[in-house]
């Protein structure tokens, strides 16, 4: 299966399988912070982004990085604990506004969300929204398990590995 | 693999407490993520609370967690604006959700925290030098201290904030290193008389062109006041993810241009004419110019001592519009310099509000939020939907109640 195979950094451990969903930027206060207001914190709410009135809940978030205010990550990690977060992050780069979410969840809650940057090959260019994905967030690797939905299908694209 | 101290191990085997080991342990993992070799002393931290974090679960979870270790501060530690203050009748109503007492504020309390409650600690509270190594919270705040001080901070994302002061350590990376402190792109500004609002217009054309990129802003030399580059900064740590400025002969880690740069040739040069400035001015406005103006906000980051002098000065024996909200928003030393000078009363006889608050999380919440708003701050201008304009020409808009 090594054609399915993407290799990158691991930044916080743990392992996850979920279905792929592929972003541009998120800036997470944006998205969260009216939904914590008012006490109801489930879907992205940035009018701003493409995935504004769509929820994260149980999906690999695969995007290039994040945006915005210094309080993304704790908005983040409020997604995370009360069960509408992603399952794991795939980006390609990370930085400490995106990785604050997973850590704090882990030092403080016990909850691991793993999360993995420079992949190789290129997450954005390989990954669709709705493949099913397996993320080690403490080896750095991604494994492609389905395109999709179709389950070993014939039609899958081998991914390149340089 | 991170490399710690021995007194850094010491942290991690809860020989200083539990609070610090907790603490830490959040760091170094956070180090590790991000590749970072080894951890730095802070001096000084920042807690960027802007009061939205009252309904964050997860963070009064850890807060409870550290005091329930016993958590204190280990550092100079001081914090951001609550909203209003509910015991200043010269504050505006407070918006329902953030009534009743601050949580946090207890919290902030038992840990030792500086309660100054000011985006400018800088300026108020907690005063960095040149050289020191802190691990600040607050976009506006970490431009400043960076630039005009030469102090040395990264944007730290909130959390880090609150566990750097309680370990006592940050991460050694971005701008504590002296590599990563040079300016990358050169702006040229060849428009002349720069008023309070063209730098607020320059920190918001600034912060798009440069991202997270380190300007050098050459023609500025000798007409720069202390406000100004608060607005300045300010709006280019919102465009962008702007941390640090040079201005040759201003900054003080900039004698000249060649300094700045580090030696290198600029990665790119940008020229800023009048009409750039002008261009961005309408940028700013989200909005037509015309018609009624509901809120005016001044004071985003907090107004200095002589911004608010120059307001009581124009406001002098007028009256604000009845229709009109006049917000001015600055720390409690200011607020307590102007009662004692009698600005404070020409301010309030006007009908003005002068306060300790923070325009954009009133902005933010009901029943604020869907009122027409003008400022002069490019901050709050990118973050709301507001007018820009001028200092003055937000007090002629409050005084006739039409922008």
């Amino acid at each position: 299966m090594a054609h399915g195979v993407l290799r990158g950094r691991g930044c916080s451990g743990g392992i996850a399988t979920g279905e792929a969903l592929v972003s541009s930027p998120i800036n997470f206060f944006a998205s969260y912070m009216p939904g914590i207001l008012r006490g109801e914190l489930s879907v992205l709410e940035d009018r701003r982004h493409e995935l504004c009135g769509k929820s994260l809940k149980g999906k690999v978030l695969v995007f290039p990085f994040s945006i915005g205010s210094l309080a993304g990550g704790v908005s983040l990690l409020e997604a995370i604990l009360r069960g509408v977060g992603p399952k794991a992050i795939i980006a390609t780069r990370i930085d400490g506004v995106l990785l604050s979410a997973p850590v704090f969840a882990r030092v403080f809650f016990g909850i691991e969300v793993p999360v993995v940057d420079q992949l190789t090959p290129d997450p954005l260019k390989t990954i669709r929204t709705g493949d099913l994905l397996k993320v080690d967030g403490d080896r750095g690797i991604v494994e492609r398990i389905s395109v999709d939905g179709h389950r070993n299908s014939p039609s899958i694209e081998p991914l390149r590995v340089p | 693999m991170i490399h710690l101290t021995v007194e850094e191990e010491e942290i991690l085997a809860g020989k200083k407490g539990e609070a610090p080991k907790l603490a830490l342990e959040a760091i170094v993992q956070m180090g590790e993520g991000l590749g970072v070799e080894r951890l730095i002393r802070s001096e000084g931290s920042h807690l960027g609370n802007v009061d939205l974090l009252r309904n964050c679960s997860g963070y009064r979870g850890i807060l409870g967690k550290f005091l329930h270790l016993g958590a204190r501060v280990q550092i100079p530690t001081s914090v951001n604006p609550y909203p209003a203050d509910p015991k200043d009748p010269q504050s505006p109503p407070i918006p329902p959700v953030f009534q009743g007492p601050n949580p946090l504020a207890e919290d902030y309390r038992r840990l030792g925290v500086i309660p100054n409650w000011t985006c400018t600690p800088y300026f108020y509270g907690n005063i960095p030098r040149f050289g020191q190594h802190l691990s600040w919270e607050e976009s506006s705040a970490v431009v400043y201290v960076n630039s005009v001080i030469g102090a040395r901070a990264n944007r730290e994302p909130i959390l880090m904030d609150l566990v750097s002061a309680i370990a006592g350590r940050t991460l050694h990376m971005g701008l504590h290193l002296d590599e990563n402190r040079k300016g990358q792109i050169l702006f040229r500004v060849r428009a002349e008389n720069l008023e309070a609002e063209d730098f607020a217009a320059l920190g918001f054309y600034l912060g798009k062109v440069c991202g997270s990129r380190i300007p050098v802003i050459d023609g500025l030399k000798g007409r720069v006041s202390t406000a100004a580059l608060n607005q300045m900064g300010a709006a280019a740590a919102s465009t962008g993810a702007v941390a640090m400025y040079h201005i040759p002969g201003v900054t003080p880690e900039a004698p000249t241009i060649e300094e700045a740069l580090g030696g290198r040739k600029p990665v790119e040069t940008v020229e800023v004419d009048r009409r750039i400035l002008e261009e961005t001015k309408r940028e700013m406005c989200k909005g037509e110019r015309g018609g009624a103006v509901e809120i005016v906000g001044l004071g985003c980051p907090h107004y200095t001592w002589e911004e608010v002098s120059e307001v009581a000065k124009l406001l002098e024996g007028k009256k604000v519009h009845p229709e009109v909200e006049l917000w001015i928003c600055t720390h409690q030393g200011v607020i307590e310099w102007a009662r004692q000078l009698g600005i404070a009363r020409v301010i309030r006889e006007a009908g003005g509000r002068l306060f300790s608050g923070c325009l954009y999380c009133l902005h933010s919440v009901e029943p604020y939020s869907g009122m027409k708003l003008m400022s002069d701050s490019g901050k709050l201008c990118y973050y709301r939907p507001a007018i820009f304009g001028s200092r003055r020409e937000c007090l002629e808009a409050a005084l006739r109640g039409r922008i």
